[in-house]
């Protein structure tokens, strides 16, 4: 029963991984993309931890990785937008 | 999978509501009209929505050291999550995402400007000094002495201002003869500075350059000591509640402009680069000042059936008296421009 409700999980999710790729390719300003990609991430986390329970196995080399990169990445950048890193 | 039916429904459904709950939050990252907007919708309902997703799969994980790795990663995502935002949030601000045009108030505005003056002031020396060498600094020195002497008589003033919001008479009336006697302190001290700088052996530009400044600055203690001569005037009388916080807001916005410009009068003796900047926030925050008192008067206009004569004449005097005095600042900010400018270019 679990599959049934982790597949139209699925497909909710598949929608706003859609949405948020809308808000990343059309800006306007990079922060608006920066938002969207780091809202990216962290749903794609929510995608390995439901497929954890369709596959029955969690992919937390996936997980950490990925919500770490991401951090480091936003923090990066908007600091970069900020002025402060040249 | 060993776990019961029950639980499994459980836990699917709480999954199901967490991807819902993701889902509602990219919509308000599509639909929100500006950046500030969709970064609560983006952050909070995906956070919210991960968590939901995380909840179903630890209840139905395997067994129990799964189920750690996956709240590992959850809790770390909630500790991320709020300090990404907050630097997506300042860095969109910084670099000039416009807000919305329905956005009723930014109140970030001298805070931030704030922020810009607190990171130029810890930035390290760009540009040369004006006035660097040991006898031309003691002249100096006497300058910034009178510019202090006034500051702090503009914070007494600030005071006063506080509590004649708060309608405690009897305090701001001290203060208010306090701040007046620190200004003519101030003036005395001007006076003396005026006379050492004519016969001090400066080239004849810097003498007069210096000379200026502090008769501009002069006249900043003179708008802050108008103001408090207006204080002392006041009696009782009454004033709509709606003023207060706008008027508070305007007092603290036009002591930041003199706080400011003090950290640009001192700065032309160490970094000419960091003084024309900072001169160029005290002109930044006078601008604000201004808008904010043509809100305050036409929220004046609008209140005044309910006030009497001898109210409304104070509450304008005072809102006239803070603009005065922060267009005395724009004065000397000016001031200080031309001559870092000026001198910078001299190699």
């Amino acid at each position: 029963m679990i599959e049934l409700f982790a597949w139209s999980s699925f497909a909710i999710l598949f929608a706003t991984l859609a949405i948020c790729m809308v808000r990343l390719a059309k800006g306007p300003s990079v922060a608006d993309q920066l938002l969207a990609y780091g809202t990216l991430t962290s749903t794609s986390i929510g995608v390995f931890m439901v497929a954890g329970v369709v596959i029955d196995r969690i992919f937390l080399e996936a997980l950490v990785p990925l919500a770490l990169v991401s951090f480091v990445a936003v923090l990066l950048i908007a600091r970069f937008l900020e002025g402060e890193v040249e | 999978m060993s776990t019961q039916p029950i639980v499994e429904a459980i836990a699917g459904v709480i999954m199901v509501a967490g991807s819902f709950f993701a889902f509602v939050g990219s919509l308000g990252l599509l639909r929100l009209p500006d950046l500030y907007t969709r970064l609560h919708a983006g952050s909070k309902a995906v956070t919210l929505g991960v968590g939901g997703m995380a909840i179903g799969s630890i209840l139905v994980a395997p067994s129990l050291a799964e189920g750690a790795k996956i709240l590992l990663a959850v809790v770390f995502l909630f500790f991320t999550a709020p300090i990404a935002s907050h630097a997506i949030g300042k860095a969109g601000y910084y670099s000039g995402v416009m807000m919305s045009p329905d956005t009723v108030k930014d109140e970030y505005e001298t805070y931030a400007i704030i922020d810009r003056r607190d990171k130029l002031l810890k930035a390290r020396v760009r540009g040369r000094a004006w006035l660097g060498e040991r006898r031309q600094r003691e002249v100096f020195e006497l300058a910034s002495q009178h510019v202090r002497q006034t500051v702090d008589a503009v914070r007494v003033m600030h005071e006063a201002v506080q509590d004649f919001l708060k309608g405690d008479l009897s305090t701001m009336e001290e203060e208010a003869s306090r701040s007046i006697s620190l200004e003519n302190e101030a003036d005395a001290l001007a006076i003396q500075a005026l006379e050492v700088i004519s016969k001090s052996r400066l080239s004849p530009e810097d003498r007069g350059d210096l000379l200026n400044l502090v008769y501009r600055v002069r006249n900043v203690g003179t708008a802050a000591k108008a103001l408090a001569y207006r204080l002392e005037l006041a009696e009782e009388y009454h004033f709509p509640s709606k003023i207060v916080p706008g008027l508070e807001e305007l007092a603290q916005n036009v002591m930041e402009t003199v706080e400011t410009l003090v950290t640009a009068v001192t700065q032309l003796n160490q970094d000419l680069v960091v003084a024309e900047e900072l001169s160029d926030l005290v002109s930044e925050l006078e601008d604000l000042v201004d808008r904010q008192r043509r809100e305050l008067i036409k929220l004046l206009l609008k209140e005044s059936r309910l006030l009497d004569a001898a109210s409304f004449f104070v509450v304008n005097e005072v809102i006239m008296r803070l603009e005065d005095l922060a267009d005395a600042c724009e004065e000397t900010a000016d001031h200080v421009r031309i001559i870092s400018v000026k001198y910078l270019r001299l190699v």
